[in-house]
């Protein structure tokens, strides 16, 4: 049969029309195939240009060789030094003051500015995301203007050590720094999702312990933040800001259980201010309230991923008797988790993540140090207080 | 004798093989080089490791042009017909039919040697997206260099292959060499 032949069966007058009429139909089919991974591509482009850079700026975080290096520093000046040729450069001019207060507030800035750059530059779709995180930045912000207030420290002093970053407008968070009293800071944060606030002033009156008001706003925060995870269709992006965000919450929980038992509050104490949701059952958090010992936290977490991070410290919180290490060996596990997000998700929320808590994780550990040494601890005391990437 | 048909058909041949292998190279290029401009933004030293991730996805477009162009020789576009209707009288022979209806095939042979490194062309956009990703590792880790280059120029193998099989079509089909 010859291809006339073949078109004439076919109903066609020649070859020609029907090879057109076969061409048509598999460009259609064509784009139907083609069309859904085109868009997976499209979207994928969109996080080249961002997650490129944010890869390039996490080749710039302090490695822990230099940390270490940093660590036997003699003197504040020779830790401004060794910031030199690193990321902190631009602010180095701050802490030539030599006071550990200084240095933290460039490092204030470095924070903000670091978030602000990346929420600059993440496509549009992950700004929403994003802000969740700088959410934290809000909380962090209220938490030093209650101290401060409580405290009475001028105006001036608490806005210097804000962290100028978060979703509440900078002019916002100024008009909160002015409050001469804990009632009207609290009054002032209505029209924001802290103005609940207000539900526990009556406890703070009774027990004067911030405390209340500060573990309130964690509440807040990571409630609201939880809620919001749950309550909506996710896409790949809020699916790993969901995992980072259950684990910070199992985190929050777990360092104030673990404190807590080490001070051997009881359960009834402990358990309104713990955050609901995160990765951990509700049974379990319930059953670690009543045990009565660190040793035993440790035991009840078994089969879960924090046990590992959690008993590779038990043998440090032995000899010091300090819960620190455990809370540092948390807090490294977290960003662990933020790092591996970053790797398994290259082209999406991934990097962003990875780098803010590693980015975090650089600057507590250069205020640690900054702290450390004017206060004059040896570096084998400074170590033991730096945070290191859990495994 | 009349080869219109099949000459026509070759130059859709040629058209895919060179239109589908940009399309790939030109989104591969394209994602490859967002990442490198990102990674230059941060750090300007960046930019021999971002061209030469960049310039990987290329080469499917290389190998499309090749492809087209090959057709074109083959089919009498480029440097006259009279060796396309030799081939068709010879093929005819083989075959036991016409030459037109020879030419017909050999202009259809052309078009699906044209589908295959063409469409294999496609492959560059993921090229692409590795490059893109390993241009974000290699800036973070210089030393994955040589391992990144690896899993990039995995996706080739596929364009290779494409031309490889357009090449033995126009071979088999004494477009080539006739």
């Amino acid at each position: 049969m010859t291809l006339e032949e073949l078109a004439a069966s076919l109903g066609f007058p020649s070859f020609v029309p029907l090879f057109a009429v076969a061409l048509a139909l598999a460009l259609v089919v064509g784009l139907i195939i083609l069309v859904p991974i085109l868009l997976r591509v499209i979207e994928i482009a969109n996080y080249a240009y961002s997650n490129s850079r944010i890869q390039v700026m996490s080749s710039r975080i302090i490695p822990e060789e230099k940390l270490k290096e940093m660590i036997e520093a003699s003197s504040l000046a020779e830790v401004v030094a060794a910031l030199e040729p690193t990321d902190y450069s631009p602010y180095l001019h701050e802490m030539m003051e030599e006071r550990s207060e200084a240095i933290e507030r460039a490092l204030n800035r470095h924070t903000a500015d670091s978030y602000r750059e990346v929420a600059t530059m993440v496509p549009m779709n992950l700004k929403s995301v994003l802000a969740v995180l700088l959410r934290k930045w809000d909380v962090y912000n209220i938490k030093l203007i209650l101290r401060g207030v409580y405290a009475e420290r001028s105006p001036d002093e608490i806005r210097a050590d804000l962290v100028p970053v978060g979703e509440l407008a900078p002019s916002k968070i100024g008009e909160l720094a002015e409050a001469r009293s804990l009632e009207e800071l609290v009054s002032n944060l209505d029209g924001t999702p802290y103005s609940r606030l207000a539900e526990s002033l009556q406890l703070f009156d009774q027990t004067r312990n911030l405390t209340v008001l500060e573990a309130r706003l964690d509440n807040i925060l990571y409630e609201d933040a939880w809620k919001d995870m749950t309550s909506k269709p996710l896409d790949e992006n809020l699916l790993a800001l969901k995992n980072y965000l259950a684990t910070n919450i199992d985190v929050v929980n777990l360092k104030l259980l673990f404190r807590a038992k080490k001070d051997g509050l009881t359960a009834g104490s402990i358990e309104s201010y713990l955050v609901k949701g995160g990765g951990l059952q509700e049974s379990l958090i319930k059953s670690i309230l009543e045990v009565d010992t660190v040793d035993n936290v440790v035991a009840a977490l078994e089969g879960t991923k924090y046990y590992q991070p959690v008993l590779g410290a038990v043998p440090e919180y032995e000899s010091t008797g300090s819960v620190l290490p455990i809370e540092l060996a948390l807090d490294g596990y977290l960003v662990r988790v933020g790092k591996n997000i970053s790797i398994t998700q290259p082209f999406g929320i991934g990097p962003a993540i990875g780098y803010l808590s590693m980015k975090e994780m650089e600057i507590r550990n250069v205020r640690t140090l900054a702290r450390g040494i004017e206060a004059g601890l040896s570096p084998d005391e400074i170590r033991n207080l730096i945070m290191k990437v859990g495994t | 004798m009349d080869i219109s048909t099949g000459v026509a058909l070759a130059a859709v041949g040629a058209g895919i093989s060179m239109g589908a292998a940009a399309i790939g190279s030109g989104i591969g290029v394209g994602i490859a080089g967002a990442a490198g401009a990102g990674a230059i933004a941060e750090d300007p030293g960046k930019f021999g490791t971002a061209l030469v991730f960049q310039a990987l996805p290329q080469t499917q477009g290389i190998y499309g042009f090749l492809g087209a162009v090959l057709i074109m020789i083959g089919t009498g576009i480029l440097g006259g017909f009279a060796a396309f209707e030799s081939a068709a009288t010879a093929l005819a022979g083989v075959m036991d039919t016409t030459p037109e209806n020879a030419a017909l095939i050999m202009g259809l042979a052309a078009v699906g040697g044209g589908l295959s490194v063409g469409l294999a062309g496609l492959s560059a956009i993921g090229q692409g997206i590795t490059a893109a990703g390993s241009i974000g590792a290699v800036s973070k880790e210089p030393g994955a260099f040589g391992k990144c280059m690896v899993l990039t120029v995995m996706s080739e193998t596929f364009a290779v292959f494409g031309l490889l099989i357009t090449i033995l079509i126009l071979v088999g089909l004494n477009l080539l060499g006739a």
